[in-house]
């Protein structure tokens, strides 16, 4: 799995796919057009880097994702706790409630999380 | 096309000056606010932009045109920079290697010009090239840029923040910007969208393609744009005061992507260098009143001193040009010196060296000087004009060899005391770009027949105002008085003066400039004075040796060749009564023998008499009103430079008829 990474506007631009998907690429072009005051042209160029990049598809004129919302952002948290914590989740948690403690309701979430995933294994 | 590109050539020389001169106030004024430093920069564009001046005494300019445009045709090619050292470093070099052959219609200077155009002109497409190919290139990046809010834009694959677009400018900023350097990014930028530099640079950028040969202009471009960015990031220091420091260094840190430093577009964030700025924005303090004033004052007396071209200096050199083998010669004065000329021929085609005109101020005289070999005076001297006693023009016939003395140097005396009308105004001086037109060609004037037989054909049609100047607007209250008298049989010479009811001493007639017969006949052309109010004086000049007999005949034909009619009034009084040459000759010889001895007291040589008397420095003047005869001799010249001395004697007519002296030596030096 190679590097996936999306800069801020990308990042829009795949929130419209995601949102809207499945869509005719000519949808797509209206609606960028809308909302990003983009062209067809650049539309096009976007969705095909996009594409090459494995995160969507366009096949026959419809726009689809292969990568999901979901999955692309857990993704983007794996790396970001392989490159700053050495994998170790642990690490990240103690380093995210170093400045914030959490509050009761997600101390309730996090016991639940671990609890349902024990019992799966 | 030449012509575009010499002209722009000294332009970018002048503001390359400039910007030296920038340069250097720059560094003094380190201290001072930075907008005001960017003021500096307006006279350089001023300069590169405007062709036209005036001229003042305070200009620092060196020359205003270092490589004039008559260096095309020029005999010897030369530069005149301002600056002599460089002057003398340059010129002999290019005036050697670049001077014309012979016979080749196309001068090597004219060959250079033509390529260097060109290769202007290729070198300006290049850079207009790789403008439009970098701003194409940025307009592709930012295609899929986001609006953000009102102008500015937010695009993924930017490394700094930076404006692009010059109707409607827009902010681009990097997605990766964080929220706080973000606002004092957008400060900065819209501290440059206030003070126009989004317009200002791709300007400085256009001159810059135009001018790409000068290197001091890119210094000038860098330095330039390193200054816009320090005023910016001052005028929001100025704005936002001293809490914003800390985030706006942090902000540059970030931000701080090595650019290229001569773009044209865009202004980036982060593309000057950040160091200095960094140093600048820590260090800077509110400028006091008295620190803007005094930096104001600078600038502009550092616009005054370079905005304005220098005045002419005196003994400019006349730059002459014409076909090398045309024949008509114009000469004509332009606002700079090339010292350059045509060449001068002898009378029998030979090539004697190169001349220049050279105006004198000091003495009010255009003198044309003929150098052999390479040595370009700058201390002209003045020697005995030759032949002693007469001016001689340009394209007049000259035999030197015997009179040209041994250092090089012969100068040909062309003009008066009496200061030129330039343009109809009575200047003393040319002033900066008067034309001075005058040609000399081949035309016709109807020949005259002497009573003697001889028919002599002018070969002058003077279509100028230049040599004979003291003959024009003379006043005519009294009538004119019109001298005419002959070296040989074909020579005619004559003067022009007001009348008056004295008689003129031969001293006066010796001091006329002799103006030939096409000449003045143009001069008289410009007066309306009624054909009898001229009296014609026909006298036997005090240095010729030929002796002239008018009769009716030829009188006629000289008037007629003047365009008068046989009103003109006659005065022949001069010559009924001159002694023939046999005379002259015994009286001249008596007279050396007298002067001799004296002259060997005083170790003064004195050449030997004999005709013709005025080669020899023998002058014989006849004074009709006092039927006295008038010989002197003049001490031969060596250095030119030194007092010469005069013996002269006077002979008076006795009761017998012959002429003898009292023997009383009268002697003069100056």
């Amino acid at each position: 799995m190679a590097e996936l990474q999306m800069g801020a506007v990308e990042s829009k631009f795949a929130d419209i796919i995601w949102r809207e998907e499945p869509l005719p690429s000519a949808e797509l072009v209206r609606r960028c057009e809308a909302e990003l005051s983009w062209k067809k042209s650049t539309t096009f160029t976007v969705l095909k880097r996009l594409c090459d990049k494995g995160i969507f598809r366009n096949e026959g004129g419809l726009v689809t994702s292969v990568i999901s919302r979901g999955e692309f952002y857990s993704m983007q948290s794996e790396k970001y706790v392989a490159d700053n914590f050495d994998g170790s989740l642990p690490a990240f948690l103690a380093a995210f409630t170093a400045r914030k403690s959490l509050t009761p309701g997600e101390v309730e979430q996090l016991r639940r999380m671990v609890a349902a995933y024990t019992e799966k294994k | 096309m030449e012509k575009v590109f010499l002209s722009l050539l000294n332009m970018s020389i002048t503001a390359g000056w400039l910007v030296l001169a920038v340069i250097l106030v720059r560094f003094i004024l380190k201290k001072t606010p930075k907008y005001l430093r960017c003021l500096l920069w307006i006279p350089v564009g001023i300069r590169l932009v405007c062709p036209f001046t005036v001229e003042s005494v305070i200009s620092l300019i060196p020359s205003a045109e270092t490589v004039p445009e008559a260096i095309i045709y020029a005999e010897s090619p030369a530069i005149n920079s301002g600056i002599p050292l460089i002057n003398y470093a340059v010129n002999p070099v290019i005036s050697q290697s670049l001077a014309p052959s012979a016979g080749s219609s196309a001068t090597p200077m004219r060959i250079i010009a033509s390529v260097a155009a060109a290769v202007w002109l290729a070198g300006m497409a290049v850079m207009l090239l790789y403008m439009l190919l970098s701003y194409l290139k940025i307009r592709r990046r930012v295609r899929e840029a986001v609006r953000l809010d009102g102008n500015v834009w937010q695009c993924d694959g930017i490394g700094t923040p930076f404006i692009l677009g010059v109707i409607r400018p827009r902010i681009y900023l990097p997605t990766v910007l964080s929220a706080g350097d973000a606002d004092c990014v957008l400060a900065h930028e819209n501290a440059h969208l206030k003070r126009r530099d989004h317009l200002l640079k791709p300007l400085a950028f256009l001159l810059l393609t135009v001018y790409w040969f000068n290197p001091l202009l890119w210094v000038a471009y860098v330095l330039l744009c390193r200054d816009i960015e320090l005023a910016c990031d001052e005028k929001v220091l100025g704005e936002y005061g001293a809490e914003i420091k800390k985030p706006y260094s942090a902000a540059l840190i970030n931000c701080g992507a090595p650019g290229n430093p001569v773009a044209a577009c865009p202004l980036a964030f982060g593309e000057v260098g950040v160091k200095s700025r960094i140093k600048n924005v820590l260090s800077y303090k509110k400028p006091a009143l008295w620190v803007i004033i005094t930096t104001v004052a600078v600038c502009i007396v550092l616009g005054a001193c370079t905005l304005t071209n220098p005045p002419e200096s005196l003994n400019e050199w006349l730059a002459i040009r014409g076909g090398q083998n045309s024949d008509t010669l114009t000469f004509s004065f332009t606002g700079v010196s090339c010292y350059s000329v045509k060449t001068v021929t002898a009378d029998d085609g030979e090539y004697i060296g190169d001349g220049l005109i050279s105006y004198d101020g000091s003495m009010g005289k255009y003198r044309v000087l003929l150098v052999f070999g390479d040595a370009l005076a700058d201390d002209a001297r003045w020697l005995d004009t030759y032949p002693a006693g007469k001016a001689v023009r340009l394209n007049d016939r000259l035999t030197i060899k015997s009179a040209c003395p041994d250092d090089s140097s012969l100068y040909v005396y062309l003009g008066s005391d009496v200061p030129l009308e330039v343009d109809g105004k009575d200047n003393a001086k040319p002033g900066a770009g008067g034309r001075i037109t005058v040609t000399v060609g081949y035309g016709s004037a109807p020949p005259v027949t002497g009573g003697d037989g001889g028919t002599a054909t002018p070969d002058t049609d003077y279509s100028g105002e230049m040599s004979a100047d003291m003959y024009y607007g003379l006043s005519d209250f009294k009538g004119l008085e019109l001298y005419v008298w002959k070296f040989g049989s074909q020579d005619y010479s004559f003067a022009l003066m007001s009348g008056t009811n004295r008689i003129k001493t031969d001293v006066e007639i010796l001091d006329q400039y002799p103006a030939t017969l096409a000449e003045m006949k143009a001069i008289l052309k410009t007066y309306d004075t009624l054909d009898s109010e001229i009296m014609l004086y026909p006298v036997q000049h005090p240095l010729s040796s030929y002796l002239w007999q008018p009769d009716d005949v030829e009188i006629t034909n000289l008037l007629t060749a003047l365009g008068l009619s046989r009103s003109v009034r006659m005065n022949s009084l001069y010559l009924a009564m001159f002694p023939d040459s046999k005379t002259k000759a015994e009286l001249v010889s008596d007279a050396y023998s007298k002067v001799k001895p004296e002259a060997d007291a005083l170790n003064v040589r004195i050449p030997e008499p004999y005709e013709p008397y005025e080669a020899t420095g023998a002058a014989v003047l006849y004074n009709a009103q006092h039927d006295t005869i008038w010989i002197t001799f003049i001490q031969p010249s060596v250095t030119g430079n030194e007092k010469l001395y005069r013996f002269s004697l006077t002979y008076r007519r006795g009761a017998d008829g012959k002429f003898t002296t009292d023997g009383a030596i009268e002697i003069n030096l100056g």
